[in-house]
């Protein structure tokens, strides 16, 4: 298997994949310095940066990922359109309320 | 899309018309465009700086008072960045929702129109005389009644349907049998 042209096909889940051990790792630095210390006032930059920033990336990750099973789906979705369109009139939107 | 009335005001029916008329659908290569980009990356864009300026502007305080106001500027702005990716993932399940229910109710369309394709044509079940009841019928009815198709129906004379209390048909005018089986006007 071709590792570059997975990385093509997946780029999205290996954001997602990349965001998350980020997030996770900034975390966990945040963790480890927070600790460290016992004034607050020291403690506070590192939550602001590295505790806040890890949260972000993790959010990011997951979005990344959702966003990838969102392509697949309208992917699938499109290619089973064309179908349809190849052997009929061209689908148009449902009516509201259909299909619920 | 929103339907505008000569006055100027939105009517029930205009509104109940432009929900009914069809929608032109997304065929881009993702669910999302162009337009749909633009205010979750805003919105992302900006939590990102709120982030960054919370972060450096509580690296050069000192006290514990300013520092928690940049922290918060970064909590307003790790806030901000989630409802931008919030906003992204509604306005790709959208999208995604309006083709999936345009296909499954495309399929759903063609296998009905399939089905009654495939449904038995009305016949006229051949080597029958007289008319036809099914055991449960009040009524008998002529061969080619469309009441009789599909059902195991016995045939026999008038007569003798008639003697076991069985009515002629309103629908398919078993007339000769009785005189009294015509259609009522």
């Amino acid at each position: 298997m071709d590792l570059v042209k997975v990385l093509q096909a997946q780029w999205d889940r290996v954001a997602a994949i990349a965001a998350t051990a980020a997030g996770a790792i900034l975390l966990i630095l945040g963790w480890y310095h927070v600790s460290d210390t016992g004034f607050v006032s020291k403690q506070l930059p590192y939550i602001a940066s590295e505790g806040l920033g890890g949260v972000f990336l993790l959010g990011m990750g997951g979005m990344l990922w959702l966003s990838a099973d969102l392509r697949d789906q309208w992917r699938e979705l499109r290619a089973l359109r064309r179908r349809l369109d190849a052997t009929g009139e061209p689908i148009q939107a449902a009516p509201v309320g259909a299909d619920r | 899309m929103t339907s505008v009335s000569v006055s100027g005001t939105r009517t029930k029916a205009n509104r109940r018309s432009a929900r009914s008329r069809p929608v032109e659908l997304p065929d881009g290569p993702e669910p999302w465009g162009r337009r749909d980009a633009v205010l979750p990356g805003m919105l992302i864009a900006l939590g990102v700086l709120g982030l960054v300026i919370g972060w450096f502007g509580i690296s050069d305080a000192v006290a514990l008072e300013r520092q928690m106001r940049w922290l918060a500027v970064g909590i307003v702005g790790l806030i901000v960045g989630g409802f931008g990716m919030v906003v992204w993932l509604l306005f790709g399940l959208v999208t995604v929702g309006r083709l999936r229910r345009a296909v499954m109710h495309e399929i759903d369309r063609r296998a009905t129109a399939a089905e009654s394709l495939a449904a038995p044509r009305v016949q006229v079940q051949a080597g029958t005389t007289g008319f036809g009841a099914v055991p449960g019928m009040r009524h008998y009815h002529r061969a080619d009644c469309l009441l009789l198709q599909g059902k195991p129906a016995s045939f026999a004379e008038t007569k003798e349907l008639a003697e076991a209390g069985l009515a002629p048909c309103g629908v398919c005018l078993p007339a000769d049998a009785t005189g009294r089986g015509a259609r009522r006007a």
